[in-house]
């Protein structure tokens, strides 16, 4: 009975120590490291805190995050006002990036829904859009304008549109940017992270 | 607060098992996995899993109990096809390596789709598997699994971060009769890198519901994902 309990312990040691061993040799494949991290208020810059509070009132349920992105990093805050979701960014110093606003198909224009689909029917056997922001970006003069108006008609305005695209045999998800007429600008790739153990 | 959070899931996983009493058979045990997974092409990948199985602790419904035991270990290969970029296919071989009786056969077949939004991915799989085993009726199962993943450090997980899993898994089980199993897992997880994370927290199995030998097992798992 000893020797069988012995066998039973050093099977169980066997099997774990190869999986240590396997998961310490894969930990160190170098990776490009891209994604964001909550963050307190206390480590945001203050100028971008005061330009978020000079420019949107009303704000609910506020978190900020510090995003990365192949050594470059900035600072985005999220909230809901007035029925939407907002997104804005910042970078290390405080100065504005950009504001983006999560949209229904509804609320586009839908002149430039109906071109950006023209776009989609033209490039893809089938597509399905997942998620539509409004973006607004702008030089520092249109950015004083929106803060003293709330609005300002010299900020540049595009669509960043997440989208499912099938042609032939690839089947990608891809992030498409669109002018505000929906005149296609440029797109990229997006990578989907491992699902290993939700499918496994 | 990360901790708080970590400790609030891991205690939501023991709620399960004290909630139900401790009349029924019961058994206690561990089961430590290693999962790798090798993209092929773009769509073709191929995954293999060896997991084995150590009791603890054992009580029968008459009050017998044994302590440690060494139940089996499970080989296990599966060939992947990704669909589209949120569902995917896969049928597999599983060898089961019983400490006690002849090794047993199974065969896997499953659809799954995960789902990721701002804040949390949500995944369904659909599992049937058959199992053969020499001088045993061959046995047959249908399984769905739901599983929720919220990430503890921002809005989706990335390397360096901590996430959570919450799943449910009733199956359809025949062999001579028609059983009926529900599991429940709740686990936390680290992701070193993108291509490695080590899970870990507990797997609570209600075996045979509604007959005579309605039972518990709680496993504790830790298991490591690999990929390249």
């Amino acid at each position: 009975m000893i020797s069988n309990m012995l066998n039973s312990y050093i099977k169980a040691g066997a099997l774990t120590s190869v999986m240590l061993v396997i998961g310490i040799v894969s930990m160190h494949a170098q990776v490009k490291y891209e994604g964001e991290q909550k963050v307190n208020q206390s480590e945001v810059p203050p100028a971008a805190i005061d330009w978020l509070c000079s420019g949107f009132d009303n704000m609910k349920r506020l978190k900020w995050y510090e995003q990365f992105s192949t050594g470059q990093r900035s600072y985005e805050a999220k909230f809901k006002m007035e029925g939407y979701r907002y997104s804005v960014a910042f970078d290390t110093t405080g100065n504005i990036l950009d504001i983006e606003i999560l949209l229904k198909r509804a609320e586009m224009e839908q002149d430039a829904l109906q071109a950006i689909g023209q776009h989609l029917d033209a490039n893809y056997d089938r597509w399905r859009l997942r998620k539509i922001q409004l973006q607004y970006t702008g030089t520092q003069p249109a950015w004083d304008e929106f803060l003293n108006n709330k609005y300002s008609d010299a900020l540049q305005v595009k669509y960043e549109i997440e989208y499912y695209g099938k042609k032939d045999d690839s089947r990608l998800l891809w992030e498409g940017w669109f002018d505000k007429t929906g005149e296609f600008i440029s797109k990229r790739q997006i990578t989907t992270k491992s699902a290993d153990n939700l499918n496994y | 607060m990360l901790a708080r959070r970590i400790g609030y899931t891991l205690l939501i996983g023991c709620f399960h098992f004290i909630l139900n009493g401790q009349s029924r058979p019961i058994t206690l045990g561990a089961i430590p996995e290693i999962t790798g997974s090798h993209k092929l092409t773009s769509n073709w990948s191929v995954t293999g899993k060896i997991e084995s199985r150590h009791a603890a602790f054992a009580q029968q419904s008459n009050g017998d109990a044994t302590g440690y035991s060494y139940v089996r270990t499970d080989v296990q290969l599966l060939g992947g096809y990704r669909i589209n970029p949120f569902l995917g296919a896969a049928i597999g071989y599983q060898s089961i390596l019983h400490a006690d009786g002849p090794m047993a056969h199974r065969a896997t077949q499953q659809l799954s789709v995960v789902l990721p939004y701002p804040g949390y991915r949500f995944a369904h799989r659909f599992r049937t598997d058959q199992t053969w085993q020499q001088d045993d009726t061959p046995r047959f199962r249908l399984r769905y699994r739901f599983s929720l993943e919220l990430p503890l450090q921002g809005l989706e997980v990335d390397p360096n971060e901590w996430y959570v899993v919450f799943s449910d898994e009733p199956v359809l089980d025949y062999q001579r009769s028609l059983f009926f199993e529900n599991r429940i897992g709740t686990i936390v997880g680290y992701v070193f890198t993108s291509g490695n994370k080590l899970e870990t927290g507990l797997d609570y199995r209600l075996e045979r519901i509604g007959t005579a030998v309605f039972g518990h097992e709680v496993w504790f798992k830790l298991n490591w994902f690999t990929s390249w």
